[in-house]
């Protein structure tokens, strides 16, 4: 499912006197069975951004279409409860919306408000916590009983179990320990070969360069580019300043060893292609 | 040699958990920077909050500064030690920033008078002195943990533990954060002792020394050269190693030694050439 | 939620901001008794123009206390009605079968309205000049003399102004957990009582769960920071009347002189 946004314009508070504009002609595409990473400073917009995909936010001015939904200001709560289905929402923190008595009750929250008998969703529900490799031991106990990363998980399994076919997460990996992150990564892979339209905010650079397929930045509430990370990661230095952008690891390494006389024609984005690129320099000069 | 903190034999668990921490041990000399690394679960935080006195130790004991920790010193103790944590929000309690810093100077009961030169002064060393008025909502992440850095150093502390100060914040305000450490590191020498508990390898880099933990066990303790050294141990533990160790691990040719990001450039650079 | 104006502080540099908060919580507070005095035309009057004459010192966009205006307005409507038809008297104006609208009915929703709106404004215009944490301050001071009759006004002080400085964070998660539910389906606007009753669940108990963790936080922030209890404390902020509060507290003066001619002289 692809999603579009054309010539969006956004104000929190759009009529009242403490009115905000906070995005501006926006026009963007997030193609299906692709990951879009999402990226920009605190504040530029990213967040505004995505809730407008699943209508949690209305456009001002302008149109999100999501296949073959036209979100404007004027939809209605009937229309993007459709819309909502298809969506799954991750938001910064998940697990702080845990609520229920047991896991499996919580995941099975969205599959019965879209209509789902008991019996199909506790199986959507069995799924997603399967996906999530959140142990069988576990999905009768009390979600307040477990580990942070724990509940993290079930949160996400939570926001996937209706079986969307988009999937946004928003910073999902913030505060998660070195394996937690790489568990996370994983997943994004997986949903991607599960053909689902992926929206990824993310401040880590070597994350996006690691799964992206396209990358939109944002700064000030516009889009500031969109295209390819090998693209993006490959413009000039200046404009990450400007942007308060970073490079992967590996980009700002090469950076380094630019400044003591190394060239590159391709700025390396991950691990392998920064050290196949030393090592190749060590044998010819070794 | 006096100690600054002294963990001896430690013992402690939760109600109606098993046992987190068995024997545990640990010195810190003064002026050290430790961190304390270890994956989400590995018990950081618990022995964070045993040092400062906010959880009792099943058995064992804590010494600081020659201070054993009991019910009667834990308020000598805490003067002692500063804390910041890890939710940027949860820790602001005055109004605004001025007023937050000044939440420590009014507990120890510091005369009104003295208290707007001590805040401006705080405030200078982490670089917040232009945001004296500002309320909490209106600072960033980054900005609110510089100070609470503030307020803790307002009380001057001969010890700072910052539990994940950096772990919400984005790569923004983890830099801001970690300069000011450095800075104040330079700044105060060996009068100020740092533990820093995190699961960033990079930030632990900064640091003289590391401690890995992992279910309340020790599991490597020395300089960054030598923890940084055992790449299967910390893979092993849930860990990794800081950006130049992972560079290092797929050269072909590698330095004697672990080298961190600067070194490791003008090593790459001298050899390579 | 976005709009409601009344406990909402916007910083600024007018006089009406830099008065001491104990002025401003004694002059609403003494603007409410005279309200509920008012009761002839003229007496509205004075008080509309004073009320306008503060909102002008304060320096803030009129169109702003409008906006405040607008969520009390079906409470509004709703009194305004009761008061129309269940005034008796004559003369009457019309009639709807057993209803009855009469000319004091009318006269009295008016009053009514004009009180309750002004009471609002002033009280906005409180709010909106005071950061909440001074108002709990002003309010500790006020109350000082009750400290001895064993009142923990200290600490009562310190707890209202921690809740009020958790109030934007609470309404932020508010708004989060809302979203995150409503991803997952979550709605308001269908079903019967006992549905949309039970729809609140999954957004209250997040809530309390974060409050509850936060609470524990901050504990944990404050003891480590050295605190003991509310009443062995100095205090940063030590409030003082200033010569701008000496001409507040004439100009209420003046006002209540003026109020009270109109009221028994015209
Ligand atoms: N509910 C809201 N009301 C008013 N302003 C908001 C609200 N949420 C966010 N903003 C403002 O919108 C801007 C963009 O915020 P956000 O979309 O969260 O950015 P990002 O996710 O990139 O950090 C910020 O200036 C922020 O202060
Ligand atoms: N208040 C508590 N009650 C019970 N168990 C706890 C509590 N706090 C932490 N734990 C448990 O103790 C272990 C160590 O936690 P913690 O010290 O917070 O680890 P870290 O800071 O390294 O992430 C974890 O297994 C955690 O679940
Ligand atoms: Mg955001
Ligand atoms: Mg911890």
């Amino acid at each position: 499912m692809a999603i579009n946004f054309q010539q969006v314009n956004f104000s929190y508070g759009a009529g009242t006197s403490l009115e905000q504009p906070i995005l501006f002609d926006i026009t963007a595409n997030f193609p299906t069975g692709q990951v879009t990473a999402v990226v920009g400073q605190t504040g530029s917009g990213k967040s505004t951004l995505i809730q407008h995909i699943n209508g949690l936010l209305l456009p001002t001015e302008g149109q999100v279409t999501v296949a073959d939904h036209h979100i404007t200001a004027n939809t209605k709560e009937k229309e993007l409860m459709r819309i909502r289905e298809k969506v799954g929402m991750v938001f910064q923190f998940p697990e702080n919306q845990l609520f229920a008595n047991t896991v499996l009750e919580d995941v099975m929250y969205g599959p019965i408000n879209f209509g789902y008998s008991r019996s199909d969703a506790k199986n959507a529900a069995e799924i997603a916590l399967k996906r999530l490799n959140v142990s069988e031991t576990l999905w009768e106990k009390s979600p307040f009983e477990l580990s942070g990363g724990q509940m993290r998980r079930i949160a996400i399994a939570g926001a996937l179990a209706s079986n969307p076919d988009i999937v946004v997460l928003d910073e999902p990996a913030a505060g998660l320990d070195p394996r937690g992150q790489q568990e996370l990564l994983n997943l994004v892979i997986e949903l991607k070969t599960l053909n689902k339209t992926v929206i990824l905010i993310s401040h880590q650079m070597d994350h996006v360069a690691q799964i992206a397929d396209q990358v939109i930045v944002m700064h000030e509430g516009k889009v500031a580019a969109q295209e390819a990370p090998e693209q993006l990661f490959n413009r000039d230095i200046q404009w990450f300043t400007d942007m308060k952008l970073d490079l992967p690891k590996a980009g700002q390494f090469a950076e380094k060893l630019r400044q003591q006389d190394w060239q590159f024609e391709q700025r390396p984005l991950t691990i392998k292609a920064l050290t196949d690129l030393i090592n190749s320099r060590g044998t010819t000069h070794g | 040699m006096e100690n600054a903190i002294k963990i001896n034999n430690l013992t402690y668990q939760y109600q109606n958990q098993t046992t987190l921490f068995q024997d545990f041990n640990l010195t810190i000399d003064p002026g050290q920077w430790v961190a304390l690394v270890g994956h989400n679960g590995s018990g950081k935080s618990t022995l964070a909050k045993l040092i400062m006195g906010l959880l009792t130790p099943t058995q064992g004991g804590i010494t600081v500064f020659n201070q054993v920790l009991s019910e009667s010193t834990v308020n000598d103790v805490r003067s002692q030690i500063g804390m910041v944590f890890q939710n940027p929000d949860n820790q602001f309690v005055g109004a605004t920033v001025a007023d937050d810093v000044a939440f420590g100077l009014e507990n120890n009961e510091i005369d009104t008078k003295l208290m707007p030169k001590m805040i401006a002064k705080t405030l200078e060393i982490v670089g917040m002195s232009e945001y004296q008025d500002r309320e909490p909502h209106t600072l960033s992440g980054g900005q609110k943990q510089r100070v609470a850095l503030a307020s803790v150093l307002a009380l001057q502390p001969k010890i700072i533990i910052l539990d994940e100060a950096t772990a919400m914040l984005d790569p923004e305000g983890r830099q801001a954060v970690m300069a000011t450490l450095t800075q104040l590191k330079e700044q105060f020498g060996d009068a100020l002792t740092l533990v820093t508990i995190t699961h960033d390898m990079d930030e632990a880099a900064l640091a003289d020394r590391v401690v890995v933990i992992n279910d309340g066990q020790l599991i490597l303790d020395g300089t960054p050269a030598q923890v940084f050294s055992e790449a299967d141990v910390l893979h092993h533990n849930g860990l990794g190693l800081p950006f130049s160790g992972e560079v290092v691990a797929h050269l072909n040719q590698k330095p004697q030694k672990y080298l961190n990001e600067s070194e490791l450039i003008s090593w790459l650079s001298t050899s390579n050439k | 939620m976005g709009n409601i104006m009344i406990g909402r502080f916007v910083p600024g540099k007018s006089v009406v901001h830099q008065l001491d908060p104990r002025t401003k919580i004694i002059g609403t507070f003494v603007f409410i008794l005279l309200m509920l005095w008012a009761n002839t035309w003229s007496t509205y009057l004075v008080a509309a123009i004073f009320v306008w004459f503060t909102i002008l010192l304060t320096q803030q966009p009129l169109k702003m206390y409008i906006d405040g205006l607008k969520p009390i307005f079906w409470l509004l409507a709703f009194t305004i009605v009761l008061q129309i038809f269940f005034t008796g008297g004559t003369p009457v104006l019309l009639h709807f079968g057993f209803i009855k609208v009469t000319l004091p009915g009318v006269i009295n929703a008016l009053f009514v309205m004009f009180r309750f709106v002004l009471i609002i404004l002033m009280s906005t215009i409180m709010t909106l000049t005071t950061p909440p944490t001074s108002i709990a301050n002003a309010l500790e001071s006020l109350l000082k003399p009750l400290k001895s009759l064993k009142v923990p006004v200290a600490e009562m002080a310190l707890m209202l102004s921690i809740a009020l400085r958790f109030v934007p964070l609470l309404m932020d998660e508010t708004q989060k957990i809302m979203n995150a539910q409503k991803s997952r389906g979550m709605s308001f606007s269908t079903g019967g009582p006992v549905k949309r009753a039970k729809a609140i669940v999954p957004l209250l108990i997040p809530l309390f769960v974060g409050a509850l963790q936060r609470a524990l936080d901050l504990a944990n922030a404050m003891e480590v920071r050295g605190f003991k209890d509310a009443e062995h404390r100095t205090k940063y902020r030590i409030l003082k009347y200033k010569k701008q509060d000496y001409q507040a507290f004439a100009s209420l003066l003046l006002f209540s002189i003026i109020f009270f001619s109109v009221l028994y002289l015209i």
